[in-house]
């Protein structure tokens, strides 16, 4: 290979990974990730595929095993290892359908960057969306991963989701073992498990 | 031998006189094709042409996803409180839909919102067309953002015309089944009465008799009005302690409604034995005439079914104006002053059909 093809080879990976590398704060990869949401939402395509194209995108933003864990605080001691893999999987589909269908509601959101805050070793992204008549605010818990960072939490004005989880969780966990839990969450998000239909908002 | 050739002169002879009789031929034929395109129609309406006027205090992407899902099955109209409220006080929408401010932030951090539906019950089926499509979109928004099914969406249900907030099929087709048995008596008796007049020779003795004609088809269509009032009263009734139909609270309303809208079908079938000529023409010329004012006036299914060009059209009927008086008081429990101008309307349309009919009828010359 001549030094020209080298070259030409390094300018090549330099470009492709340079949003990742100039993604470099927390806010800008938020950012970076959220105006690609907002493109797939303002598409004319159906339901389900912006939810596919959104599960994609998110796929590298949420750290949905840490929220899974940490949404199960002291219950995960009920589950076996083989139990937690599957419903660390399935908590990935819930989490990203229920940050999704939030996300979905807004039919063309415009997000405001408020800026970042380090706290307690994480770094927190206030962002808004802005509706005509009212603002949310969603705030976004950031971990560096590598080259970019992941989000351990999403707050939608109070309400913390891995907190919202917990609760939830707790509640079906006091009652219930963790199979019975493992099956009511095959059933909605298992292979199989009933597709949302076009109209849903 | 004989006997079946003098058989086929009889059929010969009868086929001849029917064939004379080419309106009632005529009749037999486009009457019935004209009330099956009638009958087809108003079953061409559905939930969309349902007014469902919402009040969105909320303004927010939630109450947008749901007016949104709303619009697929019903006909939204986004109105103030006070217009909405309006709307469901005159009978022209089944329900109004408060959907409260602060809803898109309650739903979006898990914080269940109480949404208003204030109702009027006595358009039974047009309510739970409106309920149907809530839990429809109530479950559309729910299912996936709440994953373990938390209510967020609250329903409080509120009538605006009266204490009860529901009634049962039977006290909203009672009225309806004995408005059409009244209707096709009234037709009947008063078309083949005036005609039967012809074939007992009497026609002409009441035609020099020294009486003006509008006393002698007022003196005749009385005495039917008042066989009508006491069928309708006596089905009503019959309604009343068999399936515990409410009759209103003011009997004075309730009587004035039954007299309103007996004269009104009683003075409108002097029109149809003005148009139907002959004895053979009654039957096809009543069965479409009492067809599609029973059908198009909502004696039998829901007004809302029928396409929206049809629903005016029926505004003309006095049927439609009969069943609304008839809900008003027996199930709305209004008085007279509320349903006043509907009696009006009925009282001046059967003077009306009155007038027309006696300009229209005429024996036939014996």
């Amino acid at each position: 290979m001549t030094d020209m093809r080298r070259l030409l080879l390094l300018c090549s990976l330099w470009l492709a990974l340079a949003p990742a590398a100039f993604a470099a704060t927390a806010l800008d990869y938020t950012r970076n990730i959220l105006e690609k949401a907002r493109a797939i939402v303002n598409t004319d395509q159906d339901h389900n595929k912006k939810l596919a194209d959104l599960q994609a995108l998110l796929k590298d933003f949420l750290d949905t095993d840490q929220m899974g864990r940490d949404a199960l605080a002291d219950h995960a001691k009920q589950f076996s290892p083989a139990q937690m893999t599957e419903f660390l999987g399935l908590f990935r589909t819930l989490f990203q359908r229920t940050y999704l269908q939030k996300l979905l509601f807004f039919e063309k959101p415009v997000f405001d960057y408020v800026g970042e805050t380090p706290v307690d070793g994480f770094t927190r992204v206030d962002t808004t969306i802005d509706t005509p008549r009212d603002q949310f605010s969603v705030t976004y818990r950031m971990r560096p991963a590598g080259d970019h960072w992941l989000a351990t939490d999403i707050q939608v004005e109070d309400l913390s989701l891995t907190n919202n989880f917990r609760q939830q969780l707790d509640r079906l966990l006091s009652k219930g073992s963790a199979e019975t839990l493992l099956d009511s969450m095959r059933r909605k998000y298992g292979k199989g498990a009933a597709e949302p239909k076009d109209d849903e908002p | 031998m004989n006997n079946l050739r003098k058989l086929l002169w009889v059929f010969r002879k009868d086929l001849r006189l029917i064939a004379r009789d080419r309106a009632a031929l005529a009749f037999m034929v486009i009457v019935p094709i004209i009330v099956i395109l009638v009958v087809a129609e108003t079953q061409g309406g559905g939930s969309e042409n349902i007014l469902l006027p919402v009040v969105n205090e909320d303004q927010g992407p939630v109450a947008n996803a749901l007016i949104k899902v709303f619009r697929e099955h019903l006909d939204v109209k986004e109105v103030d409180r006070a217009t909405g409220e309006n709307l469901v006080r005159r009978s022209e929408a089944a329900a109004v839909m408060v959907l409260p401010g602060e809803m898109s932030k309650r739903y979006l951090t898990n914080r269940p919102s109480t949404i208003e539906l204030l109702t009027d019950p006595a358009q039974g089926r047009e309510l739970s067309a409106i309920k149907a499509v809530m839990l429809l979109a109530d479950r559309d928004a729910a299912s996936l953002g709440d994953p373990f099914h938390e209510e967020l969406l609250d329903m409080k249900e509120r009538s605006l015309v009266g204490d009860r907030l529901k009634f049962s099929s039977l006290e909203q087709n009672v009225p309806g089944f004995a408005v059409t048995f009244v209707l096709l008596s009234l037709v009947f008796s008063v078309a083949f009465g005036l005609r039967d007049e012809e074939a007992w020779g009497t026609s002409g003795r009441i035609a020099i008799a020294p009486v003006a004609p509008w006393a002698v088809l007022g003196g005749k269509l009385l005495a039917r009005l008042v066989m009508g009032a006491l069928q309708l009263t006596l089905l009503l009734l019959f309604g009343h302690f068999m399936y515990k139909l409410s009759l209103g609270h003011s009997v004075l309303a309730f009587t004035l409604t039954v007299l309103a809208v007996v004269s009104s079908m009683a003075c409108f079938s002097v029109i149809v034995a003005a148009v139907a000529r002959t004895r053979e023409q009654i039957i096809p010329v009543g069965l479409s005439a009492m067809f599609i004012l029973a059908s198009i006036g909502g004696c039998w299914w829901p007004f809302f079914e029928q396409p929206r060009w049809m629903q005016t059209v029926a505004q003309a009927a006095m049927t439609t104006w009969s069943m609304s008086a008839l809900h008003d008081v027996m199930l709305r429990q209004r008085g007279v002053l509320e349903v006043g101008p509907k009696l009006l309307f009925l009282f001046a349309y059967a003077a009306v059909c009155f007038a027309i009919g006696q300009r229209l009828f005429r024996y036939a010359e014996s």
